[in-house]
């Protein structure tokens, strides 16, 4: 089955007064019908600047600069305006972290799902307002009927990313990015949302893009797993693999510095300095600077290099264990 | 038994919300308008033993905060008792209680509003030692560069200002400012919430390199449950203003008590590479300013019976050293 969506080395740069800032700097990766895609990484590592990049949300001063985007094989990357705008909520939807800052504030919520719906399709006032009832359904709220004359702000939290949810399902996306959905909630809230999504992605044939910092989170929800580092992706495979025997050190950092019950009260493994800042990074290998592996080989950028048929990784000295190695 | 470093006897702490003047007005007509009242903490009893590190936990409103700045000394209880070392604090004369308050500080969330922008970073760290005659003037210099040094920040970076520094940086200069006047106790509320996962680790082991180097107690307040786990010898967990389980943390996590620890423990996202259905408890957290009658929890809760619904289960003893608080444990089926 060909994926739905292929993103080839994407590139997003800004032109700032102050230089070029390389949000992402040749990002590949794709993702199959029903299937959910973790993207994690760090603040500012790139990822939410590769999600707006598909939905062709990037402001100016940024642009994508080089790549292709393809969703099930129409390319996505110069088409005009109001050829995005028909793609965007009815192929592709969105969910943000914050709900409060992604509803409209001043509108009732059946004002904004029936203008959803009317944007995409013709269709009766009434049977927009019933759909969007419905859709309220799907998505766990209860009394759905009297909700859908409530404003964002007479909602919980939860609640209120229940809605950014079914608004954007209302037209049965083929793509659904979420960037940190549940990173503002509580663990209870959390791991009811994550039920929903899995539920309806699974149902639908959605493809899902889960956007995060939360490993754990997308230990439990995806398929595969993209890392990425400094605006490229360093390491991506089936997450049992990427997870159970990371190849690249970033990555092996990053599990290490998850507080775990493995190695209760003990010294966290951590990884040594900070990110470097996108409008500065050093040449070659990003990582480089903290890495406990890095050598003479790292100053030239490593190439990305597939070990089997699902893993990739980008690095010149990657934890490959000793029988694996040819 | 030792007597606890910081012990809370009965605390509660309730926040009125006055009447605005439309209210004041309407009250002229009709006797019932009245100001809102929250029990943000209700009526909370557990002790800090000298060099433990108790975790603190629970959802949001649930009352940690509060009861962080409770015992830190930041707000007073409207009721009951916070002692420190066996002595009541508020028994103590004027300058012993000064004294005590500065071995309880206070590392807040986010060190970008806590820090004052507008201050150097030598004088954010000198400010508090130099008042309080913990060291001369002539010697604030030296003392800082130490404290600076011992977070792992470099003491030429004294001279900036905090938005000058990164996150973590930032964090580290809390934990410096906090440990100025030589505390015996630390009250970490979320201080490591809003930092990446990498840098996150950075602190946390500084936490725990501090905590032996200066034989430090720490009450760490989070809502994240694996952080909790990995660095706490007890486990606190409130909720909507109540103390639902105390217990050590090994076995919270292995054997939760109260069916909202339950909900949570099994709740927490787990690096565990398993694809697997999340089972999650129904309902939302309730409004603190209209908690649920009897136990907070019994709306959400699948062992609810009819005496949840009226009767408030009192924290009793379940095993040596776990307390919970639910009506099951009383009827021997859980």
């Amino acid at each position: 089955m060909a994926p739905i969506l292929t993103v080839e080395n994407l590139k997003t740069y800004f032109f700032g007064r102050a230089g070029i800032v390389k949000a992402v700097d040749g990002v590949s990766f794709s993702i199959d019908s029903g299937k959910v895609l973790g993207l994690v990484g760090e603040s500012g590592s790139g990822k939410t600047v590769a999600a707006t990049s598909i939905l062709g949300l990037v402001d100016p001063p940024g642009r994508i600069v080089a790549g292709s985007i393809r969703l099930a094989g129409e390319e996505l990357v110069g088409l005009s305006d109001s050829a995005l705008r028909d793609y965007r909520g009815r192929r592709i939807a969105m969910v943000f972290q914050d709900p409060m800052t992604s509803l409209n504030p001043v509108l009732r919520i059946d004002t904004q799902m029936i203008e959803a719906i009317a944007a995409h399709e013709r269709v009766a006032q009434h049977v927009a307002r019933a759909r969007a009832r419905d859709a309220l359904a799907a998505v766990g709220i209860a009394s759905a009927e009297e909700r859908l004359s409530a404003y964002p702000h007479q909602l919980s939290g939860g609640m209120r990313q229940r809605v950014a949810i079914a608004i954007a399902l209302l037209h049965r996306p083929q793509l659904l990015i979420a960037d940190e959905p549940t990173t503002a909630l509580d663990v209870t809230i959390q791991s009811q949302i994550l039920a929903l999504v899995q539920r309806l992605c699974s149902d639908s044939g959605t493809a899902l893009i889960w956007i995060t910092h939360d490993l754990a989170v997308v230990a439990g929800l995806a398929d595969r797993v993209a890392v990425m580092y400094a605006g490229r992706i360093v390491e991506a495979g089936p997450v049992e693999d990427v997870f159970g025997r990371p190849l690249h050190p970033y990555t092996r950092g990053l599990i290490g510095s998850i507080p775990s019950r493995q190695q209760r009260g003990g010294l966290l493994r951590q990884i040594p300095g900070m990110p470097p800042s996108a409008a500065n990074r050093p040449a070659g290998c990003a990582f480089a600077p903290r890495c406990s592996r890095a050598d003479a080989a790292c100053a030239v950028d490593p190439p990305v290099v597939a070990h089997g048929a699902a893993r990739a990784t980008c690095c010149w000295h990657p934890h490959i264990e000793p029988e694996t190695v040819v | 038994m030792r007597t606890p470093i910081v012990k809370l006897a009965q605390v509660s702490r309730t926040f009125a919300q006055p009447l605005d003047l439309a209210a004041r007005v309407a009250r002229l007509f009709r006797r019932d308008a009245r100001g809102t009242v929250i029990t943000a903490v209700d009526a909370v009893n557990f002790a800090v033993q000298e060099g433990e590190t108790v975790g603190l936990v629970g959802e949001s409103g649930c009352g940690k905060s509060t009861l962080g700045r409770l015992v830190a000394g930041l707000l007073p209880p409207s009721a009951g008792q916070v002692s420190f070392r066996g002595q009541p604090i508020e028994e103590l004369a004027a300058r012993p209680a000064r004294e005590g308050r500065l071995k309880v500080q206070m590392i807040f969330q986010d060190p970008m509003a806590s820090l004052n922008p507008r201050m150097r970073v030598g004088e954010i760290i000198g400010e508090a030692p130099m008042v309080h005659g913990l060291v001369s003037a002539r010697d604030v210099d030296r003392y800082v560069d130490a404290l600076l040094a011992r977070v792992g920040l470099d003491p030429t970076y004294k001279s900036r200002y905090s938005h000058q520094f990164s996150g973590g940086q930032r964090a580290r200069i809390a934990i410096a400012r906090a440990l100025a006047v030589k505390p015996e106790f630390l009250v970490c509320d979320e201080s490591v919430a809003t930092l990446d996962v990498s840098i996150q680790a950075q602190v946390l082991n500084l936490f725990m390199q501090l905590r032996h180097e200066l034989h430090l107690t720490y009450l760490f307040i989070s809502h994240d449950l694996g952080l909790v786990e990995h660095l706490s010898d007890r486990v606190v967990v409130m909720y909507l203003g109540r103390v639902v389980e105390i217990a050590p943390t090994a076995e919270l996590f292995q054997r939760p008590n109260h069916p909202y620890t339950q909900a949570l423990v099994t709740n927490v996202p787990r690096l565990v590479v398993t694809k697997r259905r999340f089972e999650p408890v129904p309902g939302e957290i309730p409004s603190p300013f209209n908690p649920p009658r009897g136990c907070h929890f019994h709306p959400r809760c699948p062992f609810a019976m009819a005496r949840c619904r009226t009767d408030a289960p009192a924290l009793v003893e379940i095993a040596p050293g776990r307390q919970s608080a639910c009506h099951l444990n009383e009827q021997g089926r859980h």
